[in-house]
């Protein structure tokens, strides 16, 4: 664990893919917390503040969407300023404009990057860095 | 006198059951048949076209043909001709019914002669239950790609992770071999699963792309840049010529990415070892064109015709060697469409292949003014 690294949620219902990419961000020296479902990672933002979210869009109960719009909304969760990258499998029509309708900061196809790519998205939101991601598969609002 | 009663009992009865049989006949078709006359009223219907609008043959008779049947074609009423002495074919025509709306294709025959006031007959061909299924079939490979993406995700990761762990260092030879060969095993798997999502998604009509400000030279030099590990590999020469930077398009970046990669992947994948490909990038009128060309085997013209649709491989990927699903080129010409682009290929057998694309530059484009840009800005 490392103080001057970003701090790190990842909200993802798949056990599987949860722990890949826990293992693989803990492993780089990130403080990582991660939760299955939308009432885990509200109870977690209550006390935890995420510089960086990684949030899944399909899940039980609440949609990464909605939890996306909580969050950008409800000051208890303290995530007005934390960068929320949606990850999904799903790809829909659309999904670049509203994900930056709702102020998130990009979006990933899980199933193209491996888990690596995340430590490089995580450092191309650190000032200066923003060309780091270049090569990663994610599509970033910029504007 | 009676022998000519008789006579006329006997026609009349033989007309009658002429009638009968034609009417039978109408009835046992599949298809809806209405006959009209020259102001387009109904002068008789088959229960199979009043089953259209949920009614029956005895209330429809009389009744103006387009007010009981609204039919729409191309986004607007279907406005009959029926002076046409050929047959008029309909297709897609859309017909509001109570709770769905049908696909109808259509044929209108006038009759020249006209007999007992019919002017035209009509015949209606139901396609309503076909598209339905087409699309659950659509509906069906997407959700089945979709769900193909979760566990491929886990074994992706999973793989990488080995990959990455230092303590690797420690696995024998073959096992680190073994493990290259699954990783890019799975990341083909990856690729193809992509690519039949694209497919249904441009037979659904919903591959959208967002049109920005991107610079299809810095997109292709970097593809390019990308490949040369590969060519390099088959001891090809690859060049470029054009700029590296600087030359703006109107264009969904990801979607031309993909493009670019198709035709430079392609281009190293079907030269033989040792050959050349040649790939330009230049600004030519109101457009960007760039061209993949090659010194391989060359395509023929028959070959050429079929080139850019679905599931086509030039050769039996038995025989071949080449793996592909032959969606590459498909996809390509799709995407390529959807910017009011041009794609080709230009060949001759034994003489090399050149294929090309071209996009409407930035500046000339109706996104110019104030356009969004999807450079990536410093944060």
């Amino acid at each position: 664990m490392n103080d001057d690294l970003p701090t790190v949620l990842i909200v993802e219902d798949e056990a599987m893919i949860r722990e890949l990419y826990f293992f693989t961000l803990t492993r780089a020296g990130y403080t990582v917390k991660t939760a299955g479902s939308s009432t885990e990672a509200f109870s977690t933002l209550r006390e935890f503040k995420a510089d960086i979210i990684f949030l899944d869009i399909m899940l039980p109960g609440m949609s990464g969407l909605d939890i996306l719009k909580t969050l950008r909304s409800d000051a208890q969760y303290n995530s007005f300023d934390s960068r929320i990258v949606l990850i999904t499998n799903l790809g829909q029509q659309n999904l670049a404009e509203t994900a930056m309708q709702e102020r998130a900061d990009g979006y990933i196809i899980k199933a193209d990057i491996v888990p690596k790519d995340l430590i490089t998205v995580i450092e191309s939101f650190r000032p200066g860095n923003a060309k780091a991601a270049d090569n990663v598969p994610m599509r970033k609002f910029t504007v | 006198l009676q022998a000519l009663v008789h006579g006329l009992q006997a026609k009349n009865q033989s007309l009658s059951q002429e009638r009968s049989k034609l009417e039978s006949i109408l009835e046992s078709v599949s298809d809806g048949v209405i006959a009209i006359n020259s102001s387009q009223q109904i002068i008789s219907i088959n229960a199979q076209a009043a089953k259209l609008v949920d009614s029956s043959p005895d209330v429809l008779v009389g009744k103006d043909l387009l007010l009981t049947f609204p039919l729409r074609h191309d986004d607007q009423p279907l406005g009959l001709s029926i002076d046409n002495p050929k047959v008029t074919y309909y297709r897609n025509v859309l017909l509001p019914s109570k709770d769905k709306l049908l696909y109808l294709d259509i044929a209108v025959a006038s009759i020249k002669q006209q007999a007992n006031g019919v002017a035209a007959i009509i015949t209606t061909h139901d396609l309503t239950q076909s598209r339905e299924l087409e699309a659950m079939k659509l509906d069906f490979v997407a959700m089945a790609a979709h769900e193909l993406r979760t566990p491929l995700t886990v074994v992706r990761g999973y793989l990488n992770l080995i990959n990455n762990d230092p303590e690797i260092v420690k696995m024998n030879v073959m096992n680190l071999e073994y493990l290259q060969r699954a990783i890019s095993g799975v990341a083909q798997l990856a690729g193809l699963i992509n690519n039949i999502l694209n497919v249904s998604r441009i037979e659904r009509g919903t591959l959208g792309i967002s049109i920005l400000k991107v610079d299809i030279a810095k997109t292709v030099y970097e593809i390019v840049t990308q490949q040369m590990v590969s060519a390099h590999l088959k001891k090809q020469q690859m060049k470029y010529t054009g700029p590296n930077e600087g030359l703006f398009v109107a264009a969904d970046e990801t979607a031309i990415a993909e493009v670019v990669n198709n035709l430079v992947v392609n281009a190293i994948k079907y030269t033989q070892e040792g050959g050349d490909i040649n790939i330009k990038l230049e600004k030519r009128g109101l457009n960007a064109r760039l061209e993949v060309a090659d010194n391989g085997a060359g395509i023929s013209e028959d070959v050429q015709n079929h080139l850019f649709t679905k599931f086509y491989r030039a050769e039996s990927s038995l025989t071949s060697g080449n793996r592909g699903t032959g969606l590459g080129l498909f996809i390509s010409k799709s995407i390529i469409e959807l910017h009011r682009g041009e794609i080709g290929v230009i060949s001759k057998p034994n003489q090399g292949a050149a294929f090309y694309f071209t996009l409407p530059l930035f500046e000339n484009s109706k996104h110019a003014p104030g356009a969004k840009t999807a450079e990536r800005k410093p944060q």
